[in-house]
């Protein structure tokens, strides 16, 4: 009798604790799964900050080089300015 | 101890010791004054270098009742009308700054219309900026929650200049859970599931609230398997309203709530999972507060996490578009002006997990069904708004959003125009954001050529 239910057994595939197992190991590897997504986010995540504080700083810079042709240019007219009162 | 100063006009600015008022402070306000019943001032605040030079600038929002309960929003000189002068008097905090904090916490008591002014009213030296110590604030804001009959606890931060406040629901009536839905299915974190099922299941397995009546408005073609599965899960305690008309997510909603019995409504997408337990209780707390000057609460939102734990949501800004503001940040990082972690006012905030009672959803005729795919939530909260009701997000009300962090589909035009039509001017003047900032961004990152904000990281 024991063996014809184990022919079966074989037969049909995996038992009842297979079946635990298998789903105690999808259950582990959905929550490795949400585990190392979660560390990829967080990467992420950190790159939207170091690229949003690069743009601003790049804008900065932007700014800063504008200012500086400005003083140039102011700095130009007034030599030539104090350059024609002399002459 | 803080010094007034008076200005011309019956009012006076509050200052602190080694801040310096603004020259044209006078012109602003009468300006403001003119077209409008407000009786206290604030604007902005400079930070100057040794040499004078302006290092950065406080970019406030609007008077934020939540936010100010939390930390030092104004940070920076007030103007006051001479008659709230003996507001002072009753001031009990030690250091000047404290006193500051306690007097904008009196005047929201007083029921006092404060304005923000567009403008730099004060300027102060970098190097010797300090922050208001947390155990101070704490205390003054425990003292102010306490003679407004707010039901809550204020605990020092580990967040410099920020008091933790822990509010109390003051009854827990019942609360439907109004979720559309169409039985759909999708990965999430390697493995296949069915959405609402998942949704359902991890309200009532995780959440602690007592009274939850769940309403599932299904379209037709949900599979059978998937409506008795939540019959199942809900154990008769919920509502299957079977929804066989075009797709409108407003009308499914609107739907969903005519057959809710709960005097409190939570808008939920099918695509979520509850995260923290005590997320029903943080946004039930809010509601049935002494209304005062400040407004009731009509709206709550919450905090949303993408599946990798980044942001998707925490409240939006209207900024000629509207914005899920500090869309994919990392969960853990406070934000601006500690934005991220503290609860707010903010103009508006997503159908994906929302909170409103059954008045405020009434008053406004339910969600807006000339918006069947997009933008019914900001409607909504526009609506909501303009009934001078207050919209809370809160950091405490946790699910995660399995909405694609990638989505390309953008809005209909037609939803768009109408947009643009109905609330045009609100799309371009969000009260809690800032003119100066950047338009059309949701971090917080101020306008080329204007000094950095400084409540930001350097």
């Amino acid at each position: 009798m024991q063996e014809e239910i184990d022919r079966l057994r074989a037969l049909i595939g995996p038992d009842e604790v297979s079946y635990t197992t298998l789903q105690a190991d999808l259950a582990a590897s959905s929550a490795d799964a949400r585990v190392r997504e979660q560390e990829l986010g967080d990467l992420r995540g950190r790159v939207l900050l170091l690229e949003r504080r690069l743009r601003r700083s790049e804008r900065r810079n932007v700014v800063v080089a504008q200012c500086l042709r400005i003083q140039r240019g102011v700095m130009r007219q007034v030599r030539r300015w104090f350059g024609a009162a002399r002459r | 101890m803080l010094e007034h100063r008076p200005l011309p006009g019956q009012c006076s600015a509050v200052v602190i010791p080694g801040e310096d008022l603004v020259a044209g402070v006078s012109d602003l306000i009468a300006a403001s004054a003119s077209n409008s019943a407000a009786q206290a001032w604030f604007g902005d605040c400079e930070l100057l270098d040794a040499q004078g030079v302006v290092v950065s600038r406080s970019y406030v929002p609007d008077w934020s009742p939540e936010y100010l309960r939390q930390t030092d929003a104004v940070n920076g000189p007030i103007v006051v009308r001479d008659d709230l002068l003996g507001v002072l008097d009753e001031l009990t905090a030690p250091s000047p700054r404290g006193q500051r904090f306690e007097l904008q916490l009196r005047l929201l008591e007083r029921g006092v219309r404060v304005q923000r002014v567009e403008g730099v009213f004060g300027r102060r030296r970098s190097v010797e900026e300090t922050t208001l110590a947390s155990p101070e604030l704490a205390h003054i804001v425990d003292g102010h929650l306490r003679r407004s009959g707010i039901d809550g606890v204020a605990s020092p931060s580990s967040l410099p200049g920020v008091a933790a406040v822990r509010r109390m629901p003051r009854s827990r009536p019942r609360v439907s859970v109004v979720i559309p839905t169409r039985g759909g299915t999708g990965r999430v974190w390697g493995r296949t599931r069915t959405f609402v099922v998942h949704a359902v299941q991890s309200l009532l397995t995780k959440s602690t609230y007592p009274d939850l009546e769940i309403v599932v408005v299904a379209d037709t073609s949900t599979p059978q398997w998937v409506l008795d599965a939540l019959v199942h899960l809900c154990d008769g305690r919920i509502v299957v309203v079977p929804y066989d008309a075009a797709f409108n997510f407003s009308d499914k909603i609107n739907r969903g709530v005519a057959a809710a019995s709960g005097d409190l409504l939570l808008l939920l997408n099918d695509d979520t999972e509850l995260e923290a337990v005590g997320s029903i209780e943080s946004m039930v707390a809010y509601f049935g507060d002494h209304a005062g000057a400040e407004g009731t609460v009509g709206v709550v939102g919450a905090r949303l996490l993408f599946d990798d734990g980044t942001l998707q949501h925490a409240g939006h800004i209207y900024s000629e578009q509207p914005l899920h503001a500090f869309r994919m940040w990392p969960a853990d990082v406070a934000g601006p002006g500690h934005r991220l972690a503290l609860a707010r006012e903010c103009s508006g905030v997503t159908a994906a997990a929302l909170m409103v009672d059954r008045d405020t959803f009434d008053s406004v005729g339910g969600f807006p069904v000339e918006f069947p795919l997009d933008y019914n939530d900001v409607g909504f909260c526009l609506a909501v708004r303009r009934t001078g009701r207050r919209i809370i997000w809160t950091p405490d009300a946790v699910w995660y959003h399995f909405e694609g962090r990638t989505r390309t589909r953008g809005p209909r035009p037609d939803e768009w125009a109408r947009m643009v039509a109905l609330w045009g001017h609100e799309l371009t003047h969000d009260p809690y954001h800032h003119p100066l900032l950047e338009a059309r961004r949701d971090d917080w990152s101020e306008r080329v050529g204007m000094p950095p904000n400084s409540n930001d990281e350097p």
